[in-house]
């Protein structure tokens, strides 16, 4: 009884406060942005009834807050940022506030700042991080007008298609990174063992082909496994699907960007369906790893290990991993491991939403000054010496330029790597124009004419520039995320016998709602098609 | 009045107990220490060892490059040293103070309010409304972005401190002392600081264990409100390492960006050399603390 | 508000004279003046670190935007709870929960008392000190780092009990982490291993509280060892077991993620034994990042916390007035 009238007591002071607490709060939203000076609001009014007027205004001095994530901190950004500051000063009037977040606290850090209503001017922003919910939250500012006003050289640039990468319900939101267009998948193998067997690498089109092989190294390799798989990372399987089946059917199944993993677009009939229930390709791929799993071709703790394939391949675990089909990425993935890779010929890129909006960056609803943030990223896109001042760091301190060859740096003498330069947050893909970034030694002198090639092959998706809005069956996307990720791991990497997994799978799908969540997923296609047509 | 020799007079346990008590402590000992020397173990391995290998007590061949990179990027591990030291040190004295001011109330019986500030400290223990508006406040209101006070502040209200405080002062405060300390005139001040603390000397110490440690270990008030990276904790760094490679694993995997970026993650001994050089000052803060763990203070009538 | 009355009046109702509520307050008030400006400084900040963000509690209500913010966002009803009860495995996650949590809490106080007492039976000073500062050392490693130490011994091809251990009970190689059997065992045993050590201490300084005189008086009357532990230590520890027990009931819903998640190194063939609410949670709402449904998650984790303290506490005011929390 007592507890009872003590808790009356607590809960009536909590009311008071949670009273007290709205006066103050609706003041706030009120106020966002304001720390800096200009109120949100007015600067987003500004860049609309601006248009037209012409110069660009750059008489008031402004510091932008730069938002984004890499290998940070780094020991040398202070000296950087310095440098990149007194030649935006010089430009257009600004300096920026850099804050480079770590990848590990870099979701929280942001979802924070977007809702706290603190000063955000560039940032990073692409499809996998909460894109769209943070569009629809409102967090980022339309561009349409400022970039059609201040961005000339963004459009001069960049390939129009990526512009779809930002767009959402016919406003643009981000600008994608000047980079690879599409996605193409290969294999690389250790270029000894290749030779070694005599093997050819035009000769594998399928993944079915590459059998004989794993034979091979099975009996004749002790030590090595045949496929290197680790469950939840990004060596699975399914990175690679060209399989009999798939090609077959000419790679009916598409993937639909946002929609949980379960979800496929069949492209011939125009149906969203369920993947491991629906595609035969599907199917057939994971009953060929149970298959592989059972004759010992993949590592048998593939679904738990905690190596890499990276790493496996690194320390003589392996002979091969899967891996990007970008122009040099090769060359690329035998630097950075060590050993020399040869890759297998991948498809034609293809081009989704995904890929041409895996590196966008936005303007914050709270930018002190939208037209200057644009003026910068502008700037990204098409000033050589910022982007590579950013990427790169100061030449001389991070790296020097190879004499008597124009475009190409090297490590300055006695530094060994690049993180020991003080400045290797590893973000060539995210600024502006990858294209403008100098080449290290050793790289083609023609990396950047082989990416145009590339990304002109590169051919679009059925469902390209669709992508699934969660918000209608969140309840349903958050269960069915639980179940693909227990399940997943096991079934790519054909850990336990597939067909009862499959099907345990498949009944524990239906059981909670992926139904719904297709036909939704199948509702907003159609409207997106009608719309589009 | 040798307390030492009175002690093992009659409190003595039988020669083989004592034996056996000591085999089971040595065991437990072992399991205790046992892993964290394999930390260190890790952290002096060679990297393709280990993925070859696997974790051994006694790597194969030692590898000092892990420690060679701490090293020569030992400015930043200094200024971290240095956060977490301040932190921890006024934080904990912050934090103890608070705790012995809220307990000593409650513990009194003759004090009216003791429900409500019962309840008061109950209710912060069971509902918490979350990250975001705890962010707002801080960052918005009190502006406490890249402060050190950001760090030290959430940590002073433990209400589950209080509540243990609380129960160790009806436990060891006989009531007539504070009787009598009011007979004898004592303002409420004099009771609390000359009579009540100095016999609280074992709470206060496992306190100051907890809190110190809990400051110690804190890295996510450095994520949440440090920007600055001079301002970071030790905790953070290390965690952040740890984290990362954690992060790739689990969030990234199959985004088609997780190649471009997988090469970043440090490696495994770089990891577990962070944590060996993190933990390290932290073991010797128990037997800081243990000193005040002494029997024999209290005096006069007891409880019970 | 003349509630503080009320709470006084149920604590002193013997009290002789008879005033009106406020005059009796304010008399109150300047009686403990001291005490309470002793409460000020930390019932002060508790209002600004707890109070205040109290207000958070809506979120669970509402569909956030970030133009809105939290108090003009749109309401959202019970939206935000649905996920928690919509999957076939509510009932999976909430008995591993309130399972791990009930033997955690139960093993674990009667192992930290034990070792306590024990540790204080040692009475060669330098080892008693040597292994309190080992027993607390696990507890400095984060769970992420406990999740190496664990692979390191179930390592599949190298870990020391798999190479060392299993072969000579007759097992070859085995992938623990592909039997959800194993892990309730190898839970629990990590989860020990990692708190037991510092939960003693609390316990230790308890009983250095004890007044000596208890034990000379016992052995006078001729007490065993056993009897003294019986009948003086383990009474006089009951306090501050129970309020431990009565804490701890708070966080029955919640659990230590890192063990449930980074220890089992996430793998899916364990979910049946492992997975917890936590789990859920974050594995649910990692890709939508809705902090509506997270808020509802803690919201739902703190009520139902919120009854069983209050309850535990009611248990415990039955048995012993005193020893109750409030």
């Amino acid at each position: 009884m007592k507890a009872a009238r003590g808790w009356v007591l607590a809960l009536a002071l909590l009311m008071a406060i949670v009273s007290v607490i709205s006066g103050c709060g609706s003041k706030a939203s009120n106020s966002e942005g304001s720390p800096s000076g200009k109120p949100s609001a007015t600067s987003a009014g500004a860049s609309s009834s601006d248009a037209g007027s012409g110069n660009p205004d750059v008489s008031t001095y402004r510091k932008l807050k730069v938002y984004t994530v890499g290998s940070f901190p780094q020991n040398d950004t202070k000296a950087v940022v310095a440098e990149i500051n007194k030649y935006l000063k010089e430009k257009i009037n600004a300096e920026i506030d850099f804050q480079g977040l770590p990848w590990s606290s870099w979701g929280e850090k942001m979802a924070l700042a977007y809702q706290s209503g603190e000063q955000v001017d560039l940032t990073f922003a692409p499809n996998w991080a909460d894109f769209a919910n943070n569009v629809a939250k409102g967090a980022f500012l339309p561009l349409d007008g400022l970039l059609a006003k201040y961005g000339k050289g963004i459009t001069d640039t960049l390939d129009p298609r990526f512009l779809d990468g930002g767009r959402v319900n016919g406003k643009i939101y981000a600008i994608p990174t000047n980079k690879e267009i599409g996605e193409s998948h290969t294999i690389m193998f250790r270029k000894d063992i290749i030779d070694k067997y005599g093997f050819d690498v035009n000769s594998i089109h399928t993944l079915e082909d590459l059998e004989p092989w794993l034979q091979t190294i099975k009996e004749k390799e002790p030590g090595l496994a045949p496929i290197w798989l680790s469950g939840s990372g990004a060596d699975t399987l399914g990175y690679f699907d060209k399989t009999r089946k798939s090609m077959e059917e000419n790679f009916r199944y598409e993937l639909v960007a946002g929609a949980p993993a379960a979800i496929v677009l069949d492209t011939k009939t125009d149906k969203m369906i369920v993947n491991t229930m629906e595609s035969d390709a599907a199917i057939y791929r994971l009953k060929l790893y149970g298959d592989w799993f059972k004759k010992g071709y993949i590592n048998q703790d593939a679904a738990t290990t905690k190596t890499s394939a990276e790493d496996a391949l690194k320390a003589g675990k392996t002979w091969m991993k899967f891996g990007s089909d970008k122009p040099d990425s090769d060359k690329e993935d035998s630097s950075a491991t060590g050993i020399e890779l040869v890759k297998l010929k991948g498809n034609d890129p293809e081009m989704s939403t995904a890929s041409i909006s895996n590196s966008m960056m936005a303007i914050g609803r709270t930018s002190v000054d939208p037209e200057r943030t644009m003026m910068l990223l502008n700037l990204l896109h098409t000033d050589k010496h910022l982007v590579n001042l950013i990427d790169f760091g100061v030449e001389g301190r991070q790296y020097v330029k190879v004499e008597g060859k124009d475009n190409f740096i090297r490590l300055p003498d006695g530094i060994a790597t690049r993180a020991d330069t003080g400045w290797a947050p590893g973000i060539e893909w995210m600024f502006g124009n990858q294209t403008l970034t100098y080449l290290w030694e050793g790289e083609s002198p023609d990396k950047w004419e082989k990416f145009k090639e590339y990304n002109n092959r590169a051919h679009k998706v059925k469902s390209f520039g669709f992508s699934f809005n969660t918000e209608p069956v969140k309840t349903e996307v958050s269960v069915i995320s639980n179940i693909v990720k227990e399940y997943r791991p096991l079934l790519e990497t054909g850990s336990l016998d597939v067909d009862k997994v499959l099907a345990e799978y498949n009944a524990k799908l239906k059981a909670n709602g992926i139904e719904k969540i297709r036909a939704e997923a199948q509702k907003q296609y159609d409207e997106w098609k009608a719309k589009k047509a | 009045m040798s307390k030492a020799a009175s002690v093992n007079s009659y409190q003595k346990v039988s020669k083989p107990a004592e034996v056996l008590l000591h085999l089971t402590f040595i065991a437990f000992s072992l399991a205790c220490i046992l892993p964290v020397l394999l930390i260190v173990a890790i952290s002096f391995s060679n990297e393709k060892m280990l993925t070859l290998k696997g974790y051994k007590f006694w790597p194969n061949e030692i590898d000092l490059s892990a420690y060679r990179y701490l090293f020569t990027n030992s400015a930043t591990l200094v200024r971290a040293y240095g956060v977490t030291l301040t932190v921890t040190c006024i934080g904990t004295i912050l934090a103890v103070m608070l705790i012995a001011l809220y307990a000593y109330p409650l513990f009194r019986k003759d004090f009216p309010f003791k429900k409500f500030f019962n309840f008061y400290l109950l209710i912060t223990m069971l509902f918490s409304g979350g990250l975001v508006p705890f962010y707002l406040l801080y960052i918005n209101y009190l502006h406490l972005r890249d402060s050190l006070i950001a760090l030290i502040l959430p940590g002073l209200t433990n209400a589950f401190f209080i509540f243990i405080t609380r129960t160790f002062f009806q436990q060891t405060i006989p009531e007539e002392m504070i009787e009598s300390g009011k007979l004898d005139g004592a303002s409420e001040w004099r009771i609390f600081f000359q009579l009540v603390l100095p016999i609280s000397l074992p709470v206060l110490a496992t306190i100051g264990l907890f809190t110190t440690l809990t400051y110690w270990n804190d890295w996510f008030n450095s994520l949440l409100f440090i920007n600055d990276t001079d301002k970071f904790s030790l905790q953070y760094v290390m965690i952040q390492m740890i984290r990362q490679a954690e992060f790739f694993k689990n969030q990234l995997a199959g985004s088609g960006v997780a190649l471009l970026v997988q090469q970043a993650v440090p490696t495994e001994s770089l990891r577990m050399a962070m944590v060996v050089v993190s933990i390290g000052p932290i073991l010797f803060v128990y037997p800081f603390f243990q000193k005040y763990f002494t029997k024999g203070l209290t005096v006069g009538a007891i409880k019970g | 508000m003349a509630n503080p009355s009320i709470v006084r009046s149920a604590s002193k109702r013997a009290h002789p004279e008879r005033q009106s509520g406020i005059a009796r307050l304010l008399r109150d008030i300047a009686r403990n003046r001291v005490l309470l400006l002793m409460l000020l400084p930390p019932t002060i900040l508790f209002f600004i670190n707890c109070y205040i963000p109290m207000f958070g509690v809506l979120i669970a209500f509402k569909n956030i935007n970030y133009v809105d913010g939290i108090l003009g966002s749109p309401w959202a009803g019970l939206n935000n709870f649905r996920f928690l009860f919509a999957t076939s495995d509510a009932w999976r996650v909430t008995v591993n929960t309130v399972g791990y949590n009930i033997a955690f809490i139960v093993s674990g106080l009667i192992l930290s008392v034990t070792v306590a007492i024990a540790v204080n039976e040692v009475r060669a000073k330098l080892a008693s000190r040597f292994y309190q500062t080992v027993m607390i050392m696990p507890n400095f490693l984060s769970m992420v780092v406990v999740s190496y130490i664990v692979y390191a011994f179930l390592h599949p091809e190298y870990g020391f009990l798999v190479k060392y251990i299993l072969p000579v009970f007759g097992y070859s190689s085995v992938n623990a982490y592909m039997h959800p059997q194993a892990w309730p065992y190898i839970l629990w045993l990590t989860k020990m291993w990692h708190s037991v050590g510092i939960g003693s201490v609390i316990y230790l300084a308890s009983i250095t509280g004890i007044n000596e005189e208890l034990y000379e008086a016992a052995v006078m009357d001729g007490a065993s060892k056993w009897q003294q532990i019986t009948r003086i230590t383990l009474p006089l520890l009951t306090p501050v077991m129970v309020i431990l027990t009565i804490l701890n009931m708070g966080g029955i819903f919640r659990s230590d993620f890192g063990l449930f998640y980074h220890v089992t190194l996430d793998s899916g063939a364990l979910r049946s034994t492992t997975d917890v609410i936590d789990t859920y949670v974050y594995r649910g709402l990692i890709q939508l990042g809705d902090l509506g449904m997270s808020s509802a998650a803690n919201f739902y984790q703190s009520v139902v916390g919120f009854f069983l303290v209050i309850g535990a506490n009611a248990l415990a005011r039955r048995l012993n007035r005193d020893t109750a929390l409030f």
